[in-house]
């Protein structure tokens, strides 16, 4: 055995200090905790984002449904003014309002 | 991988992730920071790996390497990175050892390293680099007579 390896095998590395593994567990756990954290903020957020447009489509559709039944008792109309004039609007006439009859030729 | 996985992966190969990094870093402190940075960027990336110990190896590896690259390669050693078990201390520093080991090129100094102290084959060596076989015994020949030459002209 000549000189170099006896030199290299009298010596080692230091050893990891005692707290090493300790350490490397705790970042791990650390990690996790943030991260449930984090994945909890996440999955109420989206809960909450998903409940609201289910309310807002349901207030959306019971409003359609309430538009349509009105225009089929005859309460809502287009006047015919607006619609010589080109411009698509349509004016509905609520309840308040009392029915204006359609013009005719005679 | 979960963190389960991991955390048993770290907990049984901690000492060869340990000697990987400080192989690189040739400190206690920044070696075992860089083994803990990898294990946090591992779980934050949530990636599947077919070998896990291999792949916690090579990030390791690359923590190291970012924390080596961060610092000046000539600042003043903390702590020697070589300890003496016998009475070879005598005509041998670990403080003259550790400097021959500074002069070593990294390939080479990573190999005598892990292949000495770590107890890597040569061909697990060669895996975590990516290199072939024959490649890692080169540096681990040209690594240990650079050693001596350098170990020679500081000991006239």
């Amino acid at each position: 055995m000549n000189e170099l390896d006896k030199v290299l095998q009298s010596m080692r590395p230091q050893e990891p200090s005692p707290g090493y593994l300790d350490r490397g567990l705790a970042r791990i756990d650390d990690f996790n905790a943030s991260s449930h954290l984090v994945s909890s903020v996440w999955r109420y957020a989206t809960i909450g984002l998903a409940l609201l447009f289910a309310v807002s489509l349901m207030l959306n559709v019971t409003n359609w449904i309430d538009e349509r039944r009105e225009a089929a008792s005859g309460k809502m109309f287009v006047s015919s003014e607006l619609r010589q004039e080109g411009d698509l609007l349509i004016r509905e006439t609520r309840y308040e309002y009392p029915r204006i009859p359609e013009k005719t030729n005679e | 991988m979960t963190s389960e996985e991991l955390r048993d992966c770290y907990v049984k190969h901690r000492r060869r992730l340990y000697f990987v990094a400080l192989a690189i870093t040739l400190d206690r402190q920044t070696a075992e920071d860089a083994v803990h940075n990898a294990l946090v960027h591992l779980l934050a990336k949530n990636h599947r790996p077919d070998n896990l110990s291999a792949y916690v190896m090579r990030a390791v590896r690359n923590a190291a390497i970012d924390i080596a690259r961060s610092r000046r390669w000539d600042e003043p050693m903390q702590q020697e990175f070589l300890v003496g078990t016998d009475e070879v201390l005598s005509t041998m520093s670990p403080r003259m050892l550790t400097k021959a080991f500074r002069k070593l090129r990294r390939a080479e100094r990573e190999t005598i390293v892990l292949h000495l102290y770590a107890g890597m084959t040569f061909q697990e060596i060669a895996d975590l680099r990516c290199r072939s076989i024959n490649t890692v015994s080169a540096w681990y020949r040209r690594g240990l007579v650079k050693l001596r030459t350098v170990l020679e002209v500081n000991h006239e």
